[in-house]
């Protein structure tokens, strides 16, 4: 019984440090997609010509729509806007990047295999479904029907 | 309008939380199996490697962290203290991060320090809000 009252206060102290936790991650999220949108934006014919190897369909109209994606999901996921929504786009980006690149070289990042988007798939599923937390505008926003 | 299409969106999307808590969790547990193993294999190389790394009291400490880490591992799969055990864990992290991994910059790739900060994240986000349903957390501590 003891044990139960410790537990429940020490969850009730960290519950404070969610939406802390919620930015952090959203913010290292946000640089995670900087790279690879900005490396897509630099040339967008080369990663045209790349998405076509890759037997991606429409591969010059998917190259736009998954650059406009990340670099979108950049901003709104450091901004908190729309959190949940752009989440979801950006979670099949990481599929189709996992299923195209990386399922192919296993699981370790040490051989470019699908860890790392792994890790961001499982970061914007915690996204879509506990949203952004305080320090966001859609708290600003949409707040005060919680 | 926007609000409503939001609320109704967040309804939905809500009820999945406690599912991608315990993906998280699994993986999470997973990541922290290997180098558990492989401390336990031969904890004397880990000590004479934390000495060597300027960590003080390196065999008392290469064991604390070995058994925090297996005991993460159960736990974190289990769902059990979870908010507990993800702050050690954490802890070991910044450790790691600080003695290994800073010098490498931040890129995986060359050993940087982006996956223990990875690490880090989902542990503070599991000791923030719990392990969700899909834990023993929930029939021990807040199921009414």
């Amino acid at each position: 019984m003891r044990l139960k009252e410790f537990y429940l206060e020490l969850s009730a102290l960290l519950n404070y440090f969610q939406s802390l936790a919620l930015f952090f991650a959203r913010v290292v999220v946000a640089y995670g997609f900087y790279k690879p949108a900005s490396m897509k934006w630099a040339d967008i014919d080369a990663t045209a010509l790349w998405f076509e190897q890759l037997g991606i369909p429409f591969a010059y109209f998917s190259t736009l729509l998954t650059a406009s994606i990340e670099i979108i999901g950049v901003v709104l996921l450091f901004l908190g806007l729309f959190t949940r929504f752009i989440s979801i786009p950006l979670i099949v980006i990481l599929f189709v990047a996992i299923g195209t690149v990386h399922i192919h070289n296993g699981f370790s990042i040490a051989d470019n295999g699908f860890e790392i988007p792994l890790y961001y798939i499982l970061f914007l599923t915690i996204f879509a479904s506990i949203g952004a937390g305080k320090f966001s505008i859609d708290h600003i926003l949409f707040g005060k029907d919680k | 309008m926007l609000t409503t299409v939001y609320t109704l969106s967040k309804n939905i999307l809500q009820n999945f939380q406690s599912i991608a808590l315990l993906l998280a969790r699994l993986i999470v547990a997973y990541g922290f199996l290997e180098p558990a193993l492989m401390k336990w294999k031969d904890i004397g190389a880990v000590a004479e490697w934390f000495g060597s790394m300027g960590i003080p009291l390196p065999t008392l400490n290469a064991y604390m962290a070995a058994t925090t880490e297996i005991t993460g591992v159960v736990l974190l799969t289990i769902g059990l203290f979870i908010r507990l055990i993800s702050i050690p864990l954490m802890f070991v992290m910044v450790v790691a991060i600080t003695t290994v991994h800073l010098a490498h910059g931040f890129a995986a790739g060359d050993n940087g320090f982006e996956i223990p900060l990875y690490y880090m994240i989902f542990l503070f986000i599991f000791a923030s809000h719990g392990a969700g349903k899909f834990s023993l957390d929930y029939f021990l501590f807040e199921k009414k």
